[in-house]
């Protein structure tokens, strides 16, 4: 079994601490890959399986950084000062800190749903080893509309037990989610998200998607076409950052870990 | 009420759930909630076969305990849907 280490490491942006858990490999940590959470109920649910994969990554030799941003977690700031462009920001700065501060020469980004999508779009931008997606979000206002059926079941839930009653969607201004109160205009930024072609990413590009039968959708299948380094797989995969309990990520983070150890060359 | 569209729903259910179970072994008028244990989470899932796979568009006042508590009464829900 080879020695890997886990130590919670942070850096700043603006002035305001990144706070993260850095996974070590045993030996130089020439790879790596900045983790790229999914948001708000979806962040609690993936924690232990994206923890999981920064030890698995860790195993196989990769150095992994599962951050979170700016207003969330255990990061600094308040959440209602922080939008879309500067989570965008965290993850620029954690690439840098990757290998500016860690010393790690090739840097990737993995994001699991608003994650992947904001991580897609800071590929365009940044110099990357790889880019791996796991179902990103999209269509931001299909994730909108969902966010708030999600609440209209949860009230609906609660009135039948009788329960005094949250405030419904909407009625406050503001939408609790998973105890972020996102701000109309977060909102607004997330529902404008589009995530479409990946055209201009030339890092190889990894698109996972996790459903019972196991096949790639066709906006999976729309988003890598035209991007020659990107390919698509699905597997049979309950939908982990929407459960509460444990789910069988296993066989996820091992195709995961395989590829990213050679992204882009062919794979069984 | 179609008994296909019931059997669409069932596979809807079994497959987005991930339920160990057969599709055709779900009772029609069986409580989902307390059959499966389904909860807020699953009957988001349910919701999201409704828009996607059965193509409805959900308003507010269709979120009711009863119109989800069972087969037969999502189906009734996807009729009146469908009716408009």
């Amino acid at each position: 079994m080879t020695a890997i280490r886990q130590e919670p490491v942070s850096r700043e942006v603006a002035g305001t601490p990144l706070r993260g858990m850095a996974y070590q490999p045993a030996g130089e940590r020439r790879r790596g890959l900045v983790l790229c959470d999914p948001f708000a109920e979806e962040k609690k649910s993936a924690q232990s399986t994206l923890g999981t994969l920064g030890r698995a990554l860790a195993a196989a030799g990769l150095w992994a950084w599962h951050f979170d941003y700016r207003g969330t977690g255990d990061s600094g700031g308040e959440f209602a000062e922080f939008g879309l462009e500067d989570w965008r920001a965290d993850l620029r700065t954690a690439v840098d800190f990757a290998r500016a501060d860690c010393g790690v020469e090739s840097v990737g980004l993995l994001g699991l749903r608003l994650g992947g999508t904001l991580a897609a779009q800071v590929a365009a931008e940044v110099d990357l080893a790889c880019l791996v997606l796991w179902e990103p979000l999209l269509d931001g206002a299909r994730y909108v509309r969902e966010i708030r059926q999600r609440s209209t079941i949860k009230h609906m839930l609660t009135a039948a037990e009788g329960a005094p009653a949250p405030a419904p969607p909407g009625e406050s201004g503001g939408l609790d989610m998973g105890g972020y109160l996102v701000t109309p205009a977060l909102l607004g930024e997330l529902s404008a998200l589009r995530l479409t072609a990946l055209a201009e990413v030339s890092a190889p590009v990894l698109l996972v998607e996790c459903n019972a039968r196991g096949q790639v959708t066709e906006p999976g299948r729309a988003l890598v076409a035209g991007t020659p380094r990107a390919e698509a797989r699905a597997l049979v995969v309950e939908p982990f950052w929407q459960r509460v309990g444990l789910v069988d990520t296993s066989g996820l983070i091992a195709t995961t870990v395989e590829w990213v150890a050679n992204p882009g060359a062919p794979h069984a | 009420m179609p008994e296909d569209l019931k059997a669409q729903l069932k596979s809807m259910i079994v497959e987005r759930l991930f339920l160990k179970v057969k599709p055709e072994d779900i009772a029609d008028g069986a409580n989902l909630m307390e059959t499966y244990g389904i909860d807020s989470v699953n009957l988001f899932e349910i919701v999201c076969g409704l828009v996607y796979e059965f193509g409805l568009m959900l308003a507010e006042e269709d979120f009711s305990i009863e119109a989800f508590s069972t087969v037969d009464s999502l189906a009734e829900l996807v009729e009146r849907k469908r009716e408009g």
